[in-house]
Formats: C-alpha cells, structure tokens, sequence
C-alpha cells in the first residue's frame, strides 16, 4: 500500500467540515480526480452521519475511526465505530421510482455509498462495526491531473 | 442565505455545503418562506458545491407542501456533481431543474 492516512472524529456533526477537508487534502496529495474526492466525501459523510444519528444508545462522545489506504489500482477506506452493532445492509434500499407525495429521504445515504464506490463490505469485530468502502481508482477521467 | 424576490417568486441563494450540521436551517427557512405566503420558489445552486442525503429532505419536504399548496419551487444553477447527487437520490425526475435562475423565472412565469 502506497499510504495510510488515519483520521479520528467525535460523534457530532460538526466534525463533517474536518472530515471534508480531511478528505479534500488527501484526494489532493493522492491527485484524485475531482469527482472522486466529491463522491469519496459524499460517501464518508453519509456513513459517519448515519453513526452519529442512530449508532450509539447513549449520550457519550464516542470516536470514530477512518483508514485511508491508497496505492495505484485502488483506494480502501474503512470507518471503525464503537456503536451498536448495526448492519448497513440490512437497510431497506430506496424506491427511487415512487412520486413525491410518497418519497422519503431515509435509506438515500447507503444507497449512494454503493452507488458510488466498486465495493462495500461490512463486520461486526469485537464491539466494533467497520465498513470498508473500495474504489478503483486506475483508469479514472483525470487521474494524476 | 441570500434571498431575492422577483415579482411573487423567492430567489433563494443556496450555502455552499449542505449537510447533517445545517440541514434543519435550509428546512427551517423554505418553510419560513411557505408560511409566510410564497407558493413560487426559486433554489438558486450557484454557489453551491456539496449536498448529502441530510439535505435533499429539506428540499424534498418543500416540494411536497408546495404541491399540497398548488405552489411550485423550482432548482437551477446545479454543479454536475449535485446535479449526480439528485440523480442518484431519483430527485432530477422530481424536481424542475434549471440551467440558471432567468429560465427558473421563465417557467415559474409561465404557470397559471
């Protein structure tokens, strides 16, 4: 692996605008193009915020973990969380045909997680649950621009 | 937020990032804008460049009242990576989207 940057956040959501220049630096060191950083933002937002809503029975400042790793052919990211143990996949994905009157934004932030990344995978370890996003990064429009 | 009015339409200019941390205010201040009479809204992107699930409610929630009050609210002005945004929520087949806000006037001034 050609780097690893690791990045550690509270519970809150005012950690979203650290995590987003977090991620804007790494995409810039790593030369990624400018829709991977936005999707690879986009994505890291939705699971953090999702942990931050529903991942903890308490009120306690809990941390959450983020690995980046990137070498040539692609980049993993995996987010640790202390959390009850919950399981994105379980999630009911969203019915995207469905009129307005009808539509709910529930089950959006998953949906565009493995929308835009090649891979998602979920684990229960220990008390911990860690997803771990891929993204083929060889091969993308603008890749070393 | 910057809003501008045009005639009986509310250009509102959007915040460069909209997500879970600030939502709840675009929410509040379209609802602000409903309850205080406007049924024509305009959602003005153009110094937007980011916005997550957390915010698409906001606009979603307006345009299903603007619906139940026979108003409309109308978007332009969106970056292509929020317009992928939109796509990917299945919102661009929802909502009018527009280049820019002279043709979001445009259509808003076409309807009865």
């Amino acid at each position: 692996m050609e780097s690893n940057v690791s990045l550690r956040l509270k519970n809150d959501v005012s950690e979203l605008n650290r995590l987003s220049d977090a991620v804007e630096e790494f995409g810039h060191i790593h030369r990624l193009p400018p829709k991977a950083i936005f999707e690879l933002n986009l994505a890291l937002d939705e699971i953090i915020t999702n942990i931050i809503s529903y991942g903890y029975s308490d009120e306690a400042e809990h941390d959450i973990y983020i690995d980046f790793n990137f070498d040539l052919e692609q980049l993993i990211v995996s987010i640790t969380d202390d959390g009850v143990a919950f399981d994105p996949f379980t999630l009911m994905p969203p019915d995207l045909d469905m009129p307005a009157e009808e539509r709910e934004v529930g089950g959006l932030g998953f949906h565009f997680v493995r929308t835009v990344m090649n891979k998602v995978e979920y684990i229960r370890d220990k008390n911990c649950n860690v997803l771990t996003l891929y993204k083929n990064i060889a091969g993308l429009e603008g890749i070393g621009e | 937020m910057d809003i501008k009015t045009h005639g009986d339409v509310k250009v509102v200019t959007l915040l460069a990032r909209i997500d879970a941390s600030n939502a709840k205010d675009v929410e509040s201040l379209l609802q602000d804008l409903m309850n205080n009479g406007s049924r024509k809204i305009v959602c003005d992107f153009s110094a937007n460049t980011y916005v997550s699930s957390a915010g698409l409610r906001g606009f979603l929630v307006t345009l299903k009242a603007m619906n139940k009050l026979g108003g409309r609210i109308v978007l332009c002005s969106l970056n292509p990576f929020v317009q992928e945004v939109f796509d990917m929520a299945g919102f661009s087949q929802l909502f009018s989207i527009c280049e820019n806000v002279e043709q979001a006037l445009a259509q808003l001034q076409s309807v009865n």
